[in-house]
């Protein structure tokens, strides 16, 4: 089984304690980075879409070049959090708006932009790259992955086809 | 499509011609001369990839670069703006952003095949000089180039119609426009409205099975992305495998070219390259034709220095690499009420050229079209990524409610223009930097010029426009700003008359080595108004009826 498979099979048995490239304190404040990107609201966010476990793989291999990176991202993160909330803060422990405001000052950092490529490539990329459980990031945006497709596409073409057709749907 | 296993020429058999790249132009003069009964061996640095390897894999495809990054070893390149400035590694795309396959960018291209208008090859002549720049009329005219026009839209397979400005035509398409997307018919819709002429958009892409290949069955995965059905009409399903039926021409992949050697009368002998192992290998050749785009064809040129060439093969007008020229392009994004679902089919179906001449009113040079498209929408993570608005944040909730909404619901309308030829616009080796063979690296330096810049604004201005006319809920645009990334690579090798002012003549003959031929968008003098692949594979058909007649009369 290749290691995105092995990846897939542990996010689609919902296990969250395995991660092959991240500690499990790298992971939490990871994934509460990757949350404040796309957050859970009515529909589901970077977390319950598995982007942890793209991370975990992507970090290890497709994208290990930004591993660094990231790493000294959560160090400063976490310096970040304690000078800003006190010497027991946690970043993944503020609450979501402390946590949204701290990320405010840093989001022009590499750390960030490499975070924000990591969360959306994790919610929409492949499922096959350990993310987008289910086809939930595909799903939520209406994108359906097919061979092929006929027209019409659209509303708009749709509409112009059925004028045309005397007003028969096209 | 099957593939015929052919010929094989050993490293010390002299073939007729060696040709060095395998896409637009490369597989146009294999097939014409393979046909034409000679032996041709092309060399293409990049893998043997067929219909079955292409995937809809958006990460690895798109993001990582499968088809553009170097098959075998890494291959930096640096860019910079102007010559003062460093030349830096460039984080992200390649600053030269080619496809290293076979079939070269003809395969991860989205097909949009404008013909260049008679204009645009005299275009120094209607309007005079302009400062600073290299400003030339063409050595040939569109009425030469026509019939070449005409071949490839019927040899490769073009759907399109007529428009209202086009230059004149021998021939009508052989293929119908390709179904109306939504983003087209918003398009036609805000430009009647404004009193403008938007036209069905010609492209390499079948609209109905052609030539043994079948229609296109609209998956969405085209700009970046080889067709997987083979209905994108790339060199690799369509010159290529007639080269090869001939049974004279072989296609060497995993081959990079490194040096073009000579014979000491001043001759091409051939060239060295790298398999996929990095060994070195010798291959002989009666004439050798570069066709490796315009970024790699002046780079091998200046790697052959020698003796007799110090500054690089056949440069003594010190122009190899010079007046590098892509397209201004602008970007406006629009969203509607209703879905269009663009990001499935192609890219473009309709566009508007009312804005194509040159117009003294506006006050600076240029002209250029509009067309409408999902761009980088086209697929789920280029759409998260490109779709925030400026000063809007790109996370957080209500950027998802955006990304979730937008996806179904916007277009963007691409502004092509100019590329004014600057001399001090370049390829260059670097003088440091290697790959991973020890081969100096690319280095592009580029700055638009202040009037392609502000036809890029003008054509975005307009685009704002067209949308809000065919009631968009909401309108933004991208910042115009200058390029850092050149799809199209053109003008570093210029055709012309005087050899000291450029370097290939008016057949694509080196000015100073009499078999060595040079034939891709490196030959352009200006750069058009948008597409460049028809004409180069134009140009790649009359050069090859030219360089197959020298051959017979023993004048190469």
């Amino acid at each position: 089984m290749s290691v995105a498979a092995a990846a897939c099979s542990r996010r689609d048995a919902g296990e969250s304690a395995v991660w092959k490239h991240l500690t499990a304190e790298e992971a939490e404040q990871l994934g509460a980075v990757a949350e404040q990107i796309f957050p859970a609201d009515e529909l589901p966010g970077a977390l319950e879409i598995g982007v942890l476990f793209f991370i975990d793989e992507a970090l290890g291999g497709l994208m290990s070049g930004v591993a660094p990176q990231i790493k000294q991202g959560l160090a400063e993160l976490q310096q970040l959090s304690q000078q800003q909330h006190g010497p027991d803060a946690r970043f993944a422990r503020l609450d979501f708006d402390q946590q949204t405001s701290l990320l405010e000052g840093i989001e022009h950092s590499p750390f960030f932009q490499a975070m924000t490529f990591l969360t959306l490539a994790g919610v929409f990329a492949m499922p096959r790259h350990g993310g987008n459980r289910d086809h939930a990031g595909w799903r939520m945006i209406g994108f359906e992955q097919r061979h092929a497709w006929l027209p019409p596409f659209g509303y708009y073409d749709a509409l112009e086809a059925e004028a045309e057709n005397g007003g028969e749907p096209g | 499509m099957n593939r015929v296993e052919g010929v094989r020429y050993p490293h010390e058999h002299e073939v007729d011609f060696l040709i060095v790249g395998s896409g637009a132009a490369g597989g146009v003069l294999a097939r014409e001369l393979a046909q034409a009964g000679f032996e041709v061996l092309v060399l293409e640095q990049g893998p043997y990839r067929a219909g079955a390897d292409f995937t809809h894999d958006e990460l690895g495809v798109f993001w990582q670069g499968e088809l553009v990054q170097h098959p075998s070893w890494s291959d930096p390149m640096t860019f910079r703006r102007r010559p003062h400035d460093e030349a830096a590694p460039a984080a992200g795309p390649p600053p030269a952003l080619y496809a290293r396959t076979v079939g070269g960018s003809s395969v991860h291209f989205s097909g949009n095949y404008w013909r260049f208008r008679e204009l645009d090859f005299r275009e120094r002549s209607l309007l005079g000089p302009i400062s600073g720049t290299g400003f030339a009329d063409w050595p040939i005219t569109y009425e030469e180039l026509e019939p070449y026009y005409t071949r490839v839209e019927w040899e490769v397979g073009v759907s399109g119609a007529p428009g209202p400005f086009d230059a004149p035509r021998s021939r009508p398409y052989p293929l119908p426009p390709m179904p109306v997307k939504s983003s087209g018919v918003l398009l036609e819709k805000g430009a009647r409205a404004l009193g403008l002429h938007p036209q069905p958009a010609p492209v390499a892409i079948l609209s109905q099975p052609y030539e043994g290949r079948p229609a296109c069955v609209h998956c969405g995965f085209c700009m970046g992305f080889g067709c997987e059905v083979n209905a994108k009409s790339s060199a690799l399903v369509t010159m290529i495998p007639q080269a090869e039926a001939t049974g004279r021409c072989e296609v060497r992949s995993l081959s990079t070219v490194f040096r073009v050697e000579l014979k000491p009368s001043g001759r091409a002998a051939g060239v060295v390259y790298r398999d996929a192992a990095g060994s070195e290998h010798r291959q002989r050749a009666k004439a050798v034709i570069v066709a490796a785009n315009g970024a790699e064809t002046p780079r091998l040129l200046l790697l052959s220095e020698s003796a007799r060439h110090p500054d690089g093969l056949a440069n003594s007008s010190g122009l190899v690499g010079k007046y590098l020229m892509g397209n201004g392009h602008s970007v406006a994004h629009a969203e509607f009420e209703h879905p269009l679902r663009d990001w499935k089919s192609i890219q473009v179906t309709r566009i508007v050229h009312d804005f194509y001449a040159h117009d003294d009113r506006r006050g600076f040079y240029g002209g250029g079209g509009l067309d409408a498209r999902p761009l980088l929408n086209a697929t789920p993570i280029g759409h998260a990524l490109a779709s925030t608005a400026p000063g809007e944040r790109a996370w957080g909730r209500a950027f998802k409610q955006r990304v979730v909404r937008g996806f179904d619901h916007q277009l963007s309308v691409l502004g092509s223009t100019t590329s004014l030829p600057i001399e001090a616009n370049h390829i260059s080796l670097h003088p440091t930097l290697r790959d991973d063979m020890g081969r100096p690296a690319l280095s592009m330096t580029y700055h638009d010029h202040a009037d392609d810049l502000a036809m890029m604004g003008f054509l975005q201005d307009r685009a704002v426009e067209i949308m809000q006319a065919a009631g968009a809920v909401r309108v933004w645009r991208e910042p115009v700003l200058p390029q850092n990334i050149h799809t199209h690579l053109l003008g570093t090798c210029r055709m012309g008359d005087d050899p000291a002012t450029s370097v290939v003549d008016r057949y694509h003959r080196a000015h100073d080595v009499p078999n060595l031929f040079i034939c891709d968008g490196s030959s352009f003098v200006t750069s058009g108004r948008g597409q460049p692949t028809l004409t180069i594979q134009a140009l790649a058909f009359r050069a090859a009826e030219h360089i197959a007649a020298f051959a017979r009369g023993g004048e190469i």
